[in-house]
């Protein structure tokens, strides 16, 4: 195996690459990415069993032939070497790869590539085309709810494909972000709901392009722009079902400026729990109060004007996930919705935004 | 300023008193808790008859047994003392919400608040006094003053066993002749100082003008100004949330049998989930220890992300901690423990199960009959199981081999 190419040409495919590859050295091997070398093109591969990306590209071929190395590394030596410099990879006797540039000189162990998990082979039948940008501003507005726990049905995003619109829901079971947005373009004849995995968004998040192509199969989802391929096994389980726990006619509505709340609370969480994060709001005439309070360090309180005129309400809530969905949203003001202190209150942006965005936020007892 | 009524309580050579509850032919001798005469380290606590030999909390054990070869040394169970401890503040909390958990013997409660409740304060405190006697079975001294320096001086002076207090007014005629040792403020280096200026007495430092005092030791001359003159208007430092809470308990002989190490498991979780109800406390991490019959110790634990405080649902994450472990183990255990820690006051309420207090009137329910009949009044199938190993007593519940457990 040897090929020649632009450093360049080659540097951004190694950094997504060593993103997706595993990083906790489970497996050795998973920590490599497999380069394939055809007569026409380079193909590249990395995978952590859940997400695997290929890329390919052409370059100077002069040897077909296939190796797996280190996709850290390989990415280190390639972003290290001057610009503008053409960079040779050649497989050696030894299960050795040299790589060249000018006069750098590297030669990194390879492990065989018959040792390289097996890949799902995409395919695209079905012709969605999504627009990109709006994927990830959709995204973006959801990313943060994503659970950490292993409640697996739970570590990913829900994705809703409708004739003409997109839906992405996530929740954590304590709140819960959704998102629309009509797209004109979109033509399905029934509906799509699948399950895509946070890493697979956030890989989604860092590629700049016009539209991703989608498709799946019994197991897999697949996006492609252009020369790359994601390919993200299909999170199993059931997704709750979140339309029921968005309230609906909560009695007590606020609408509230969002820098001066976000500040408030910023402040005010200074001194909640560091543990629970926990700050509780007072919503009284013409006023919202907030207060948190910490046995071991003290109390901060403090007050912004609003326009209200409903009944009070006393309630507490985990700042974080405040600031959380305060800091993804653009206008300048948001709205709130309450019930009493066990319920769940309903967010969202008041005014013009692009999306249609809703926020669910259960209280906490403090 | 109101006049405030604190009351110091310290218990009486905490570890060593623990022992001899433990081992009644103790009482009487020489007991140096902290390790065996030939290990490193320090005598955390000596028993007074320890101490007439010069024995003190602190010392290197090499140094005590030379002082005291014929004392009793025993490495201690802080397991234990943990527990006695809780139960300590629990008994004090009934009092007043006021208290300081100075250390795990040694606490400060604040009655101005209930003024109210109480007849007088200083029947009040012998109260307290002679209720933890009896109840807890260790002997304790008591200072009451109306502030936390003095009403720790007033405990100094009590000691041992005895209760002192410092009536209003009296406060200078209490402090003129105490030695400056006994100022907190005032470490060794401070008492060359002061003894170079022939000042011995707190009374002595009244002389001293403030200025003079800042000059020679800077912001704590100021402290030390106030504290001398009986002036501190120091807070409790209350509701702290604990780091833990923790039970565990060796076996009467090393066990294998799944069903009666889950029962274990069980009554460890049951009794665990009293301290986090009182404390009003969710816990984030629930751990898991074992130690096999070789003495290798493993421990599991789990990170949640909505924090528990119910018996059923610490014991079903506990359990299947457990079997994770036991499950590849060859060898019998002779160890099992379970810790709730990361703990919070604050619990996030979940969207897709609706909120209901009913778990916790339960628990509160469960408590109030305990409170009543005893711990072993009510006990579920699984815990009942132990019945075949420990006695079993309606009050304290079973009697495991770890005598925390039981009381």
């Amino acid at each position: 195996m040897k090929f020649s190419i632009n450093k360049e040409d080659i540097l951004e495919e190694l950094q997504l690459l060593q993103g997706i590859v595993e990083k906790r050295n489970t497996l050795p091997i998973l920590a490599n990415i497999l380069i394939n070398v055809t007569k026409e093109k380079v193909e590249m591969t990395g995978t952590d069993l859940e997400v695997g990306l290929k890329s390919h590209f052409p370059a100077k071929i002069d040897q077909t032939g296939a190796v797996t190395v280190s996709g850290k590394k390989l990415f280190e030596i390639v972003k290290s070497l001057a610009e503008e410099k053409e960079v040779t990879f050649k497989e050696n006797q030894d299960s050795m790869m040299e790589i060249t540039a000018g006069e750098s000189e590297f030669r990194i162990l390879c492990l065989p590539k018959e040792d390289y998990p097996q890949v799902p082979e995409p395919r695209f039948e079905k012709n969605i085309i999504l627009p990109l940008g709006i994927v990830k501003e959709m995204v973006d507005r959801v990313y943060y709810a994503i659970t950490q726990e292993h409640r697996y049905y739970l570590t990913g995003a829900l994705l809703i494909l409708k004739n003409k619109s997109i839906e992405l829901v996530s929740t954590d079971g304590h709140r819960l972000a959704y998102t629309a947005k009509p797209v004109d373009d979109l033509k399905l004849d029934e509906e799509i709901r699948v399950i895509v995995a946070k890493k697979t968004l956030s890989e989604l998040r860092k590629i700049e392009d016009e539209e991703v192509e989608f498709d799946f199969d019994q197991s897999n989802l697949f996006f492609r722009v252009k020369n790359r391929t994601l390919i993200s096994r299909i999170i199993e389980g059931k997704f709750p079902n979140f339309e029921e726990v968005i309230p609906v006619g909560n009695p007590q509505v606020v609408v509230v400026p969002r820098e001066e709340i976000t500040n408030a609370i910023r402040r005010v969480s200074l001194l909640s729990s560091e543990r629970s994060r926990g700050i509780k709001f007072f919503l009284e005439k013409n006023r919202i109060r907030l207060f948190s309070s910490n046995p071991e360090i003290g109390e901060a309180r403090d007050k912004l004007d609003v326009k209200y005129d409903g009944e009070h309400v006393e309630v507490g809530f985990n700042a974080q996930y405040l600031l959380d969905f305060l800091s993804v949203v653009q206008t300048d003001s948001i709205q709130f919705e309450l019930k009493d202190e066990n319920s769940a209150v309903l967010m969202r942006p008041e005014g013009e935004e692009d999306l249609k965005f809703t926020y669910v936020l259960m209280p906490m007892k403090i | 300023m109101r006049r405030r009524f604190i009351i110091h309580i310290d218990i009486d050579a905490f570890f060593a008193a623990i022992e001899e509850l433990l081992n009644p032919s103790l009482k009487g001798k020489p007991v140096i808790v902290g390790g065996l005469p030939h290990e490193r380290g320090v005598a955390s606590t000596a028993s007074y008859e320890a101490r007439r030999y010069g024995v003190h909390s602190g010392m290197p054990l090499r140094k005590a047994y030379q002082l005291c070869p014929h004392g009793i040394f025993i490495r201690g169970n802080y397991q234990i003392y943990q527990t006695f401890s809780e139960k300590f503040f629990h008994l004090l909390s009934q009092y007043t919400p006021d208290v300081e958990e100075a250390s795990l013997d040694e606490a400060y409660l604040d009655l101005t608040r209930c003024r109210p409740l109480y007849f007088s304060f200083s029947r009040t405190a012998r109260e307290i006094k002679q209720r933890v006697e009896k109840e807890l079975g260790i002997s304790v001294s008591v200072g009451v003053g109306s502030n936390k320096i003095l009403a720790k001086l007033a405990t100094r002076r009590a000691k041992p066993g005895g209760l002192f207090e410092i009536g209003e007014g009296r406060e200078e005629e209490f402090l003129k002749d105490l030695g400056i040792e006994c100022l907190p403020g005032i470490g060794p280096k401070a008492q060359v100082i002061l003894r170079m200026l022939n000042i011995h007495k707190i009374g002595d430092l009244w002389g001293l003008p403030r200025p003079t005092l800042r000059s020679l030791f800077g912001l704590s001359g100021e402290e030390l100004f106030l504290q001398s003159r009986g002036i501190d208007s120091r807070p409790l430092v209350t509701a702290s949330v604990p780091k833990s809470v923790s039970r565990e308990t060796t076996f009467l002989q090393d066990l294998w049998d799944r069903r009666l190490l889950l029962a274990h498991l069980a009554y460890l979780c049951d009794r665990l989930t009293l301290p986090l109800r009182r404390g009003r406390l969710f816990a984030h991490i629930i751990e898991v220890k074992v130690r096999y019959s070789d003495f290798k110790t493993e421990a599991r634990r789990r990170l949640l992300v909505s924090p528990v405080q119910e018996m059923g649902r610490i014991y079903s994450i506990a359990q299947e901690l457990f079997l994770g472990l036991f499950s590849s183990s060859r060898l019998s255990l002779r160890l099992v423990g379970v810790k709730a820690s990361d703990l919070a006051r604050a619990r996030p309420l979940s969207l897709f199960e609706p909120y209901s207090e009913r778990s916790e009137r339960l628990g509160l329910a469960v408590d109030q009959v305990r409170e009543k009949y005893g711990f072993g009044s009510l006990l579920t199938v699984r815990e009942k199981m132990l019945e075949s190993l420990y006695s079993f007593e309606k009050k304290r519940g079973f009697v495991l081999k770890t005598a925390s457990l039981t009381k």
